[in-house]
């Protein structure tokens, strides 16, 4: 007896719509996305009982472990400069027809701060930042006692 | 005459096959450059420094930090019992100007330690005017 020779169906798996879906996904990342304006420094935030969630704010000031301040992820030599640069940023952005609330927003500095750092580092940053007419949004994670 | 035969046309095909590919890099990217994490912290007021000597004349209360040590009004506490001694002031039906707080910090001062006297502050409604010491 004659065996039939069974043909071998190819197995096809469409491919054509992951483009679609990587697509649809891309514009997903880059709506809600929004780029750090910190340079990828090592720091480790303060913790503290009561925390709240914190706005985008325009300004970002940053203290690493080194000590090295940082404004809008640049690195700058020292307190003074922070107050210039603040200064600036509100004088440029802040005008009289400014609502009260994007007046609010637009003087509020995120501030980012090592928690081992010392006192001789961050406190005339802090002082910077209230001198040139800023207002501090301090970044740090709930304690968990 | 033979007759003519009509021409095959040539399909015209793009290839997208690439496409996905860089689709997929670039999703790739979006993942590793996207901040999903909220950032959390505190808002704290802080009258600008020309200010805080007027702050200083006022009988207000005064928080020092020493050696990371937590005193208020020269008293040796902890940061739940600071917490705690804010709460009693009663600093949210105050006026703006007694909501002021004034903070110190002298000798070995970390960040951590200010930043939860300054976090406590803020939860308890005070304004805080940072004084320095004078070198």
């Amino acid at each position: 007896m004659k065996k039939k020779r069974r043909r071998r169906k190819m197995l096809l798996v469409s491919v054509a719509s992951m483009g679609d879906i990587a697509f649809l996904l891309i514009i997903f990342f880059m709506v809600c996305s929004r780029f750090a304006k910190d340079p990828q420094v090592d720091f480790t935030a303060a913790t503290t009982q009561t925390v709240v969630e914190l706005d985008d704010y325009p300004m970002v000031v940053l203290i690493d472990k080194e000590s090295q301040i940082y404004f809008q992820g640049d690195q700058i030599g020292d307190a003074t400069q922070v107050e210039n640069e603040v200064r600036r940023f509100i004088d440029e952005n802040i005008n009289e027809n400014t609502s009260d609330q994007a007046r609010e927003k637009m003087k509020t500095v995120t501030f980012r701060c090592d928690r081992s750092v010392g006192k001789h580092v961050f406190e005339p940053v802090i002082e910077a930042i209230a001198k040139g007419g800023g207002r501090i949004a301090a970044v740090g994670e709930p304690s968990k006692d | 005459m033979a007759r003519r035969h009509p021409k095959k046309r040539r399909e015209a095909e793009i290839q997208v096959s690439a496409f996905s590919d860089i689709a997929f890099l670039l999703i790739i990217f979006f993942i590793l450059a996207t901040t999903l994490v909220h950032v959390t912290g505190i808002v704290a007021d802080m009258p600008s420094g020309e200010n805080t000597k007027k702050e200083e004349e006022k009988k207000t209360a005064t928080v020092s930090i020493v050696n990371d040590q937590i005193l208020i009004d020269d008293k040796n506490v902890t940061i739940k019992e600071l917490r705690k001694r804010l709460a009693d002031m009663k600093l949210p039906a105050k006026s703006e100007e007694d909501k002021v707080v004034l903070l110190t910090a002298s000798g070995h001062v970390t960040y951590q330690t200010y930043f939860d006297v300054m976090a406590s502050i803020s939860a308890a409604g005070g304004v805080t005017a940072i004084l320095q010491e004078e070198e």
